[in-house]
């Protein structure tokens, strides 16, 4: 674990937090409510620690007084968005200070002649797309959890995953940034800008960087025209093989690049419906990709999800359901969205992973995962961003076993996983981050030389070692 | 700096890495190699060496790190700020003998290459499969590792952005001669600090690139050009904001001054297709049928019209199509013939303050009495702004571009701007970076810099 010691949080150094941000905004010594934040989504209790202080600031000026504070008192501060991670980002692993950027949660400028927008951190990021409505411009690198989800965490996280494939994730949108350093300083990167080579690409390395190098206190997001049309296609496959197969064919073949390209296997529809109390006709079916094409050109539209639906025809697809209307489409969605929290009511002894490869070889990291899976006798429901060839795989702990067996055999489990995903050129994390959940797989993927790197980059920005300890590597 | 001066003993080392044959020094070294396309900064490498893979890159790292030698990489030399000139003197890598494709890959269309392949010779290889590696700086005979350090930009990026955009993957020697892989074939990642986007645009200061890995897309089917003339640029220029809101996206947005283009004239010895109006936009269009391009530019064309515009040309062959986009690459070229000496600003404003910023500096001629010329992608904010000296002494020269840079760049600044869109910082814009990043800034950068190369031998002098 981290060799840096770091001070306790004294009442004296709580008295000045409640000077800093005003008495209502600092939680400390409740038990009760500090609770709340030492956790995000990730299931159980494993990736879990307590706060000593929770802060909720209103401004850059509120958060560059309390990193001086911090930094002078060597205390750890770790940002939190809405706490909708799945990494353990926001966990305050050394206890210290959650700084809660939900105060923050304005939209400050909706420019259109720029085509961008410039918002706070603790904006819901479903919102931005809900205020752009008007002005028919879109905010194209959300992900799945938007209604929920903070665009600080995302930009922290590098989410992603809505309409990926065609449009990228939060770090194509990111131009701009106003961030407070670890040591308290408010700097300005990047801008309104398209293009900018002056200096290092800072904003670039910001992005997804989990907390680690600074707070983001302004962002600057580019914007697209609002695709005004959307179809969805559900299409059905006997097996996973085949639905995993099609993938790389329809985007190179078509020359038509879908939004979404998203994959779920039949455990993870079944649970999904059940737990939705919803139904499709899935008894038949191995696994299913909603494919959605979107675009301003109605007609143009109509003749893509035409060739598309032929292509996952002639690519094994037994059955092609087509949704054209927003009602059948938001169901659709409604089920993908809701498999991750379907599984979680379901058992808690679960593991999320987010493993990601080079596009054409899902169909052999799927395969492989679900050898494994057998082999150890669990069950994996997958889904996930088949275009980008990122998937979640939950790793769902069999009722019987024991939690010693468990804890015993996930790490054997993860560590298989992990060594497959590196032969095939991928990375650990797609879009979820390292967080502390993931940190001990990272050495199966990159080299030595690599997280030596990271840890020198940090220190470039935090010498104390202050600022969200214990995430992405030891330090 | 104190760094170690080059004796016969290093050159030793190289030659037992790399033969005799690719080993020069003194006046072996041909004059081009000090400096760059940008007059007036100049400095001989001790040795050049013409290194071929990355196990001959490490080595030398290694040695160079170990003795605390500066090295310089360098591409093509097309680079307009001084970056690939050896400020201190030292080992010059010349990366330009590792040109060998490796590997296309077309179910994830990428493009594995190494850093000497020319741009040319990138769209040439991946367009005959109907492929298309979208950016597209003016200068075709640069080499994509240059490209990828300078994150150059260039005629497409409204559309498809610039190269950051398309490098997937790198392979990189460190300053100790460490090989580290970053990034790779996956189109997304969340598995630590993206060090690929800091490698991107860090001008040979951060690491040797060996190896990229590019993205590649689909070719379109079919483009077309408009070039619309207008009575004076303001005009033109001012239409451009109202053609981004229209959410038709073009290609490329140019705009053009008559006397650039009666220089381009002179410079190719050929006629551009009209000449007749003081001030044109170029733009550019392209897609899988023609219907979607109609669709587009006719949308365009009448807000173009509606705002002054004097006539609509559209280039539907290739052959007008590359006349028209060969006097437009030849424009830095013709301004610096139409002169004795000149420098480049390529400030980047938020693209609505383009028209403002390009008034500006019109007004600057008569201000400081010198001829300005400019040009640029008024569609994506980055200008390129000419100071011409023309019959000016030596000192009165140097101050008055000082002075007409001074005006310009704080300007830009002050309208949110940053220093350079896509010809980078190098050795010329220091001045210019330390007066927009502020003491902290600066320090930040070079703190970066100190964690990539604590000894600070790659590359001295540069960005920061
Ligand atoms: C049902 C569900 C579906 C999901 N789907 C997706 C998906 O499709 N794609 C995807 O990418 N993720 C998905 N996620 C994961 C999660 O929503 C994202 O990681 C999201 O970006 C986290 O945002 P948050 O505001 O909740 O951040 P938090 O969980 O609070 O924090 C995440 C990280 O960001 C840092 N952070 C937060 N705010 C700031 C700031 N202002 N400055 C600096 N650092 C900051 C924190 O320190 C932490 O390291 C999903 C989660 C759930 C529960
Ligand atoms: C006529 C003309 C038009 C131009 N038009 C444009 C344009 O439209 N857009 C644009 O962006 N630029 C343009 N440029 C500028 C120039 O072509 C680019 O900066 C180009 O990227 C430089 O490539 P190069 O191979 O010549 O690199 P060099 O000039 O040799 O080097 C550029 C930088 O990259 C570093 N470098 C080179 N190779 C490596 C490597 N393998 N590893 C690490 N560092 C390396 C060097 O150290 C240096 O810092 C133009 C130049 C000219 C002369």
């Amino acid at each position: 674990m981290d060799k840096v010691k770091y001070r306790t949080l004294t009442p004296e150094i709580a008295a000045e937090l409640k000077r800093i941000v005003g008495d209502a905004y600092v939680i400390y010594g409740d038990k009760e409510r500090l609770e709340v934040f030492s956790h995000d989504e990730i299931p159980g209790t494993e990736y879990r620690g307590m706060p000593e202080a929770v802060v909720r600031p209103d401004s850059a000026a509120q958060i560059s007084a309390i990193m001086k504070l911090a930094n002078l008192e060597k205390i750890p501060v770790t940002p939190r968005g809405a706490g909708s991670g799945l990494s353990g980002g926001a966990v305050p692993v050394s206890g210290g200070i959650v700084l809660c950027l939900d105060r923050m949660n304005r939209i400050l400028d909706i420019d259109v002649e720029n085509m961008m927008v410039e918002v706070e951190p603790g904006v819901v990021t479903n919102e931005i797309n809900e205020a752009l409505r008007k002005h028919k411009l879109f905010y194209a690198g959300y992900p799945m959890s938007l209604e929920t989800c903070f665009i600080g965490g995302n930009v922290a996280e590098n989410a992603g995953g809505g309409k990926a494939v065609k449009y990228g994730v939060t770090s194509r949108y990111v131009l701009g940034l106003e961030v407070v350093t670890p040591t308290g300083e408010i700097v300005e990167l990047g801008g309104k800008l398209v293009k900018d080579v002056t200096g290092y690409n800072m904003v670039q390395l910001m992005v997804g960087s989990e907390g680690t190098l600074g707070i983001f206190t302004r962002i600057v997001l580019k914007l697209i025209p609002l695709p005004e049309f959307q179809v969805d296609l559900l299409c059905m496959f006997r097996n996973t093989e085949e639905a995993v197969g099609a993938v790389p064919r329809l985007m190179t073949v078509s020359g038509i690049i879908p939004a979404s390209i998203e994959y779920m296997n039949r455990i993870a529809v079944k649970g999904a419906c059940e737990y939705l109390n919803e139904s499709i006709p899935y008894e038949d079916c191995g696994a299913m990709l909603l494919v959605s094409l979107d675009g301003t050109d109605q007609e143009r539209l109509a003749d893509e999800y035409e060739a598309v639906g032929l292509l996952c025809r002639e690519h094994g697809a037994y059955e092609v359901y087509v949704a054209d209307n927003p009602s059948i489409s938001e169901r659709l969605w409604r089920i993908r969205r809701n498999i991750g929290e379907a599984f979680n009511v379901f058992s808690k002894r679960q593991s999320g992973e987010d493993m990601v490869v080079p596009p054409a070889s899902l169909p052999a990291m799927v395969a492989g995962l679900e050898r494994i899976a057998e082999r150890y006798g669990i069950s994996v429901p997958c889904f996930g961003h088949a275009g980008d060839g990122n998937v979640h795989a939950r790793l769902v702990c069999p009722p019987e076993w024991s939690d010693d067996k468990w804890n015993s055999e996930l790490p054997m489990i993860l560590d298989e996983c992990y060594r497959d995903v590196a032969a095939l050129g991928g990375r650990i994390s797609g879009e979820h981050g390292i967080g502390c959940k993931r940190k001990k797989y990272m050495d199966k993927v990159v080299s030595p030389e690599y997280i030596s790197m990271l840890r020198a980059v940090k220190k470039a920005f935090d010498p104390n070692w202050i600022m969200n300890p214990g995430k992405i590597f030891d330090l | 700096m104190n760094y170690k001066q080059i004796a016969s003993a290093d050159i030793d080392f190289l030659v037992s890495v790399c033969g005799t044959d690719r080993v020069y020094t003194g006046k072996a070294i041909n004059e081009d190699f000090s400096h760059d396309e940008l007059g007036g900064v100049s400095r001989m490498p001790d040795v050049m060496v013409e290194v071929t893979s990355t196990e001959e890159v490490s080595a030398i790292m290694k040695y160079a790190y170990d003795n605390n030698i500066p090295v310089t990489p360098r591409g093509q030399g097309t680079g307009l700020v001084g970056a690939s000139v050896a400020m201190h003197g030292g080992i010059m890598l010349n990366m330009c003998r590792m040109n060998h494709f490796l590997e296309l890959d077309e179910d994830n269309l990428t493009l594995t290459l190494e850093p000497g392949v020319l741009l040319m010779e990138i769209s040439k290889f991946v367009e005959e499969r109907d492929l298309f590696y979208p950016p597209d700086p003016g200068e075709k005979s640069a080499t994509i590792g240059g490209n990828i350090n300078t994150n150059a930009g260039g005629m497409r990026a409204v559309k498809y952005g610039v190269t950051r955009d398309y490098v997937r993957g790198l392979e990189v020697v460190m300053p100790d001669g460490t090989v580290m892989e970053l990034g790779g074939k996956v189109v997304k990642n969340s598995s630590g600090y993206s060090l690929k986007d800091m490698i991107v645009g860090s001008e040979g200061t951060l690491a040797i690139i060996t190896k990229a890995i590019l993205k590649l897309l689909p070719l379109p089917q079919k483009t077309i050009s408009l070039l619309i003339p207008f009575p004076e640029l303001e005009m033109a220029i001012e239409t451009v904001p109202k053609i981004i809101k229209s959410k038709a996206i073009p290609t490329a947005i140019e705009f053009m001054e008559r006397d650039v283009i009666l220089a381009a004239e002179e410079f190719l010895g050929k006629k551009f297709p009209d000449n007749t109006s003081d001030a044109y936009l170029l733009l550019t269009f392209d897609g899988n049928s023609k219907e979607e391009i109609e669709k587009a530019y006719e949308k365009v064309a009448h807000i173009c019209l509606d705002s002054g515009a004097l006539d609509v040309f559209i280039s539907n062959t290739q052959e007008r199509h590359a006349a028209i986009w060969s006097a437009r690459g030849a424009f830095l070229e013709a301004i610096k013939a139409s002169t004795t000496e000149m420098d480049e600003c390529d400030v980047v404003v938020p693209r609505k303050h383009v028209g403002e910023f390009v008034k500006f500096t019109r007004q600057l001629q008569d201000r400081f009495n010198i001829r300005i010329m400019s040009f640029g992608h008024a569609g994506d904010g980055n200008l390129h702004i000419y100071v011409l000296r023309d019959q000016l002494d030596e000192q009165t020269w140097k101050q008055k571009l000082h002075d007409v840079f001074e005006v310009m760049y704080s300007h830009a600044l002050e309208l949110g701007g940053k220093v350079s869109g896509e010809h980078g910082i190098g050795f010329a814009k220091k001045p210019y970076l330390n007066d927009s990043m502020g003491e902290y800034g600066i320090n930040l950068l070079r703190n970066i810099k100190l964690a990539f190369d604590p000894k600070n031998i790659l590359n001295p002098g540069k960005v920061c």
